[in-house]
């Protein structure tokens, strides 16, 4: 029987359009649309997308970092939120909840406050829950920054001294300082170059081995997400088109999005023979997606039935999801 | 033989900071040939974008300095040019498309002033005839709707519509040379396939050369003939896009090929170079990669390689590789 740590059911999260005086709502931007997914334990789950198609608002409202419009998250066996049922931790239980469930975000300039050392980075957790005093926090932090490839020293240090991959690396010391059962990675190594990229990808490679870690991780590059991850949801304007295992997925891509993603990949040496599918405009706007299957606008294959109803979704093969029409 | 568009003898660019001065861009040649599409990688810092600001003098003064060296631009040294006829060469014979479309377009006037702006300086159009012009190049480079685009205004574009009014603005010249840093990093990758698919057809059409700056290899293998790979402000290797990812030398980029995660297959562990790119203000005395290979020897440390060129073309600048080649040679 599958361990699953984190079931996500039909999880939304609209963000109102206003307008005028008044502030008047006029309408929604769907950025995350009734999507469903699970993660086992020990997993690392990738989620691609565009940007715009609502990857890193889909992470932060699991994290309940974002208030969520509708849909449910249990974690470990307990219910974070359930909107229908109004259900919701308190805000000590989550709290709680928030050791086990930890972030690397994009960018490693934003996310490290510049006034603060970085052992005061990170340390915060592990005092603000009183897990240890300050003296074991600090030697605990210079443990933790030693395993993600900086020297204990650095804890006296701020972040403007250090590179962008560094910075990347006091970032995930912090995440790991609480002894996080799951991480979401939102493009943690986007913003790097690709030397480090490849540096600091093996790092957490080898802390999810040693921590026993689950990741959801975040990411529009494909290529990574395919060495990287074991299953892979891809999102188009906040739903799922399609869901599978990285096998599955890129040996055997179902839908025309996924298909056209994929052969959009740059190739990897020159000689290669690579066909093409280039698709026609831009991403729809979220805040009024198309009619029935959102890709009908730029799918190759569109048929009428596709411009008047959503497609449901079809477990094509074991473990093999997929949204469309087509099937 | 290709004839050479560009030829750039032994650039020197430096920059003086609060610490010091630093060499950006190091003792470069480098040759573009008529038509072909070049491509210039490296990672951050290492001077690429430098380069090409300094091929279009336009490194910011007076902290920068272009202190030695030829660019030779169809013969003529773009370094000798006094600055108004260096304006008649920029956006006429050369032209840039940058990374950031956004910043790189006027936010307060139409997309249609801003090509008009271009092809009434080097023209000479007005009028009707400009405007005509303007909507003709947009719908060349793929536009929906090119006759109401062109009265709009960049914020009402996405991304992959500015940059191409980017490229339609960069070739309303037709210029020989077009020089593109990073024009498709900010982009997804299906807009990615579209731009870079726009940009081989039009340097086809019109015979343009590109010299395109970016630190992804699928790029380069997607669109270059040749490649210049550099590091630290100076090139490493050089060569035929085929030569340099069947055959690297340089163990820069073998690490770079090797740490691309498209080729290795999963569960194998990926390679990665250690360490990080050299300051400028510190850098070895020997080569400049010495800390991060895999294969250091003594000299290494003492002497900075030359670079030496083997065969068809293919440069490097390597101890190892000149040592082996050596040996083969006194065989």
């Amino acid at each position: 029987m599958e361990d699953r740590i984190l079931e996500v059911q039909s999880l939304k999260k609209y963000f109102p359009i206003k307008k005028g005086v008044f502030s008047r709502k006029v309408g929604d931007i769907k950025a995350v649309d009734d999507i469903s997914f699970y993660i086992n334990r020990g997993e690392i789950f990738g989620l691609v997308g565009e940007s715009g198609c609502g990857k890193s608002t889909t992470g932060r409202t699991i994290l309940n970092l974002l208030e969520p419009t509708g849909g449910s998250v249990t974690f470990d066996g307990r219910r974070i939120y359930d909107v229908e049922e109004n259900y919701r931790l308190s805000t000590e239980e989550m709290a709680l909840m928030r050791r086990d469930m930890q972030m690397i975000f994009q960018d490693p300039y934003a996310s490290l406050d510049p006034r603060m050392s970085v052992g005061a980075i990170v340390t915060e957790g592990m005092l603000k829950h009183k897990i240890y005093d300050k003296k074991e926090a600090m030697e605990k932090a210079k443990e933790l920054l030693e395993l993600c490839g900086l020297p204990a020293s650095s804890i006296k240090k701020y972040p403007h001294e250090f590179s962008g991959g560094q910075r990347q690396r006091i970032g995930i010391a912090r995440s790991l300082a609480l002894n996080p059962k799951f991480i979401i990675g939102d493009e943690p190594i986007a913003a790097l170059d690709v030397s480090i990229q490849a540096q600091v990808l093996t790092l957490m490679q080898d802390l999810i081995e040693q921590f026993d870690l689950t990741c959801l991780f975040i990411s529009h590059d494909l290529c990574v997400v395919r060495y990287f991850c074991d299953r892979i949801g891809v999102m188009y304007l906040g739903s799922f088109v399609e869901v599978g295992t990285s096998d599955h997925l890129f040996e055997n891509p179902m839908h025309p999005y996924t298909q056209a993603l994929l052969s959009a990949i740059p190739k990897s040496m020159p000689i290669e023979e690579k066909q093409r599918i280039i698709l026609q405009g831009d991403v729809p706007s979220p805040a009024n997606p198309p009619k029935g299957c959102k890709f009908h606008t730029r799918c190759p294959y569109v048929k009428d039935i596709c411009k008047e109803q959503v497609p449901e979704t079809k477990e094509l093969e074991t473990d093999h999801f997929v949204s469309c029409h087509l099937y | 033989m290709d004839k050479n568009i560009l030829q750039i003898e032994g650039l020197v660019t430096e920059f003086s900071t609060s610490e010091g001065k630093v060499t950006a861009v190091n003792n470069i040649d480098l040759n573009i040939k008529k038509g072909k599409i070049m491509g210039l990688v490296g990672e951050s810092g290492c001077g690429k974008s430098v380069t090409s600001l300094s091929i279009m003098r336009l490194v910011p003064k007076p902290y920068g300095n272009i202190s030695k060296g030829k660019i030779l631009f169809k013969d003529k040294n773009l370094l000798d040019l006094n600055e108004e006829d260096m304006r008649k060469v920029r956006g006429n014979d050369i032209s840039m498309i940058f990374q950031e479309p956004m910043t790189a377009l006027n936010p307060v006037f139409t997309i249609g002033y801003q090509i008009g702006e271009v092809l009434e300086l080097h023209l000479g159009l007005k009028g009707k005839e400009n405007l005509n012009r303007c909507i003709g190049l947009l719908e060349k480079v793929g536009i929906p709707r090119p006759e109401k685009v062109v009265h709009e205004y960049p914020h009402q574009l996405s991304g992959g519509m500015r940059q191409r009014v980017m490229i339609a603005m960069a070739l309303s010249c037709n210029p020989e040379l077009l020089i593109a840093d990073e024009p498709t990093t900010a982009l997804d990758v299906t807009i990615q396939a579209q731009v870079l698919e726009i940009m081989k057809g039009l340097s086809k059409e019109l015979n343009t050369a590109i010299l395109l700056i970016t630190h992804d290899l699928g790029v380069v293998a997607e669109m270059c003939h040749d490649v210049a790979v550099m590091y630290a402000g100076r090139i490493v290797e050089e060569g035929n896009v085929k030569d340099i990812f069947m055959n690297p030398m340089h163990y820069y980029t073998k690490g770079l090929m090797a740490s691309r995660p498209n080729l290795v297959k999963k569960g194998e562990r990926l390679k990665c170079i250690p360490g990080m790119v050299p300051s400028l203000h510190n850098m070895p005395k020997g080569c400049a990669f010495e800390p991060r290979c895999s294969n250091p020897m003594d000299i290494c440390k003492e002497k900075m390689p030359e670079l030496i060129e083997y065969e068809n073309g293919h440069k490097v600048r390597c101890w190892a590789v000149e040592m082996e080649g050596n040996r083969n040679h006194g065989r």
